[in-house]
């Protein structure tokens, strides 16, 4: 028998905002995050007889939250897969340096930009987070399962129900997506440090 | 193009990666064991690449930003607030589930 017992009617107050950021940053939308949260109160409501106490409440709410973002990255997973090792908005396609960075894309040193108090910047975080929503779905999904939730190639790949080289070509492409989006937005482009 | 230059060529494209190729080894290596061939070409490509060196810093400095933005959650120090309108949608939706 639970020790715990749980209660409905607070958990809007007591878990609303953590598990509202928990989805945030993982859906990158209010809205969507809104509903997962509204998804998982339902679910949690309707389980609330199987809840058998060997965790917190926080923590069996935050598991039901996590089982429905993964259902809903797989409900938006029906993009077709894209096997391009290069992306040609980024690399070189033909010539003698096809496959090398593209002079619009290169990566430049944001020196000073990265100290330690920018790591705690949270206007840069907004800006990740933007860029990410605008990457297509799946591919987001793979980078945020590696990086926030730190589930292991087999985890992901079964979750998602792709193959290990589809994963590595996606968060690459991602990653590379994802910086040059960072670069317009939160540098200016005469921030250039090579010439 | 004379035969010295493409015997280059073809010499570096043996020898180095591209770079596109060296950024995805750099995200197959966060996935899994890059083989030794892999893992010598992706170091000779590094030795020489200050683009991909930055890329790989960014990212790196990228991954320290979001970690130290998810530990600001667990520790309820929240980025984002729900609404008081919000509230009452979510607490209405515990309410309907309650009365089915």
């Amino acid at each position: 028998m639970s020790d715990i017992t749980l209660k409905p009617e607070t958990w809007v107050d007591a878990y609303g905002n953590y598990l509202y950021n928990f989805a945030m940053m993982r859906v990158y939308n209010s809205d969507m995050a809104e509903d997962l949260v509204q998804d998982t109160f339902y679910s949690a409501y309707k389980a609330k007889a199987s809840f058998l106490g060997n965790s917190s409440e926080k923590t069996w709410l935050t598991s039901i939250l996590k089982r429905k973002i993964i259902d809903h990255y797989r409900k938006n997973a029906r993009s077709k897969e894209d096997n391009v090792l290069d992306n040609p908005e980024h690399f070189q396609t033909e010539g003698i340096l096809k496959g090398h960075w593209d002079d619009n894309s290169l990566p430049f040193d944001w020196g000073e930009a990265m100290s330690a108090s920018a790591m705690e910047n949270t206007e840069l975080y907004k800006v990740v987070k933007n860029c990410l929503s605008k990457i297509p779905a799946r591919m987001a999904a793979t980078f945020t399962l590696k990086e926030f939730d730190e589930l292991s190639t087999e985890e992901i790949c079964n979750e998602l129900n792709i193959t290990p080289s589809n994963l590595w070509v996606m968060i690459h492409r991602t990653k590379v997506q994802l910086r040059d989006c960072i670069e317009k937005k939160w540098f200016k482009p005469d921030e250039k440090r090579y010439s | 193009m004379n035969v010295f230059k493409k015997l280059w060529i073809i010499y570096l494209k043996a020898t180095y990666r591209t770079c596109g190729e060296a950024t995805l080894l750099m995200a197959k290596e966060e996935c899994a064991k890059l083989s030794k061939d892999e893992r010598s070409k992706l170091q000779r490509h590094m030795s020489r690449c200050k683009y991909c060196n930055a890329y790989k810093h960014q990212h790196e400095f990228l991954a320290k930003n979001m970690d130290v933005m998810k530990h600001n959650v667990e520790v309820d120090n929240y980025l984002y607030f729900l609404t008081p309108e919000q509230k009452e949608r979510l607490k209405n939706g515990i309410h309907l589930s309650d009365s089915e």
